[in-house]
């Protein structure tokens, strides 16, 4: 399974999809375009800690897509 | 009874966003920048674009640091996710955006001379002679 991950006051909320499952991929396709609609940054998390991957498009071969909310100076 | 009580405070702890965000943060650092963060409160990521070297503290605001090539502190930046996120989301988000999308990151940032901001361990100083 794999795993997006939406940064959020509790932590975050995760949400699981199969790759090999067309519907729960349409699902995670369309929170992907939502989420990015709405100013947030989707990242492919690296492995250990290495550098990751911005992702523009949706990519059903991410293991784990974490979802950044948009960005403001302090 | 106090075995009971501690591992009863550990699943509560374990549920709370500063614990869960502490944990995604811990999983997605490095073993160099872990062991930085415990041992000195920060952890240091290098710029995607510029290569230079940022320290990101555990502090809640103009918590990132600038360093040229030579070391000298450059400048702090103030840079948050929106949305009231716990401590270890707000790290992590800091330190993916220095990582894959800096120029962005420091277009949107509050951006603070370094001599306005406290000292730190590479900051460079001119001190003048007999001070």
């Amino acid at each position: 399974m794999h795993l997006q991950i939406i940064m959020d006051r509790s932590g975050d909320t995760r949400f699981a999809f199969d790759p090999a499952d067309a519907d729960t991929t349409a699902l995670a396709m369309r929170r992907f375009r939502e989420l990015t609609g709405k100013g947030f940054r989707a990242v492919a998390l690296g492995k250990e800690g290495g550098r990751g991957t911005l992702l523009r498009e949706f990519d059903a071969t991410a293991e784990q897509t974490l979802f950044i909310p948009q960005l403001q100076g302090g | 009874m106090n075995a009971l009580l501690r591992l009863f405070r550990a699943v509560l702890d374990h549920q709370t966003p500063t614990a869960r965000s502490e944990g995604m943060l811990r999983a997605n650092l490095t073993a160099d920048q872990l062991s930085q963060l415990d041992a000195h409160g920060y952890f240091e990521v290098l710029g995607g674009e510029s290569g230079h070297r940022f320290r990101v503290c555990r502090s809640p605001s103009i918590n990132v640091e600038e360093f040229d090539e030579a070391g000298a502190s450059l400048c702090r930046w103030c840079l948050l996710p929106t949305g009231m996120l716990p401590e270890g989301d707000v790290l992590l988000a800091q330190k993916i955006a220095i990582e894959l999308f800096e120029s962005e990151a420091r277009a949107i940032a509050n951006v603070y001379p370094a001599r306005l901001c406290r000292a730190s361990r590479f900051q460079r100083f001119d001190v003048p002679s007999g001070a």
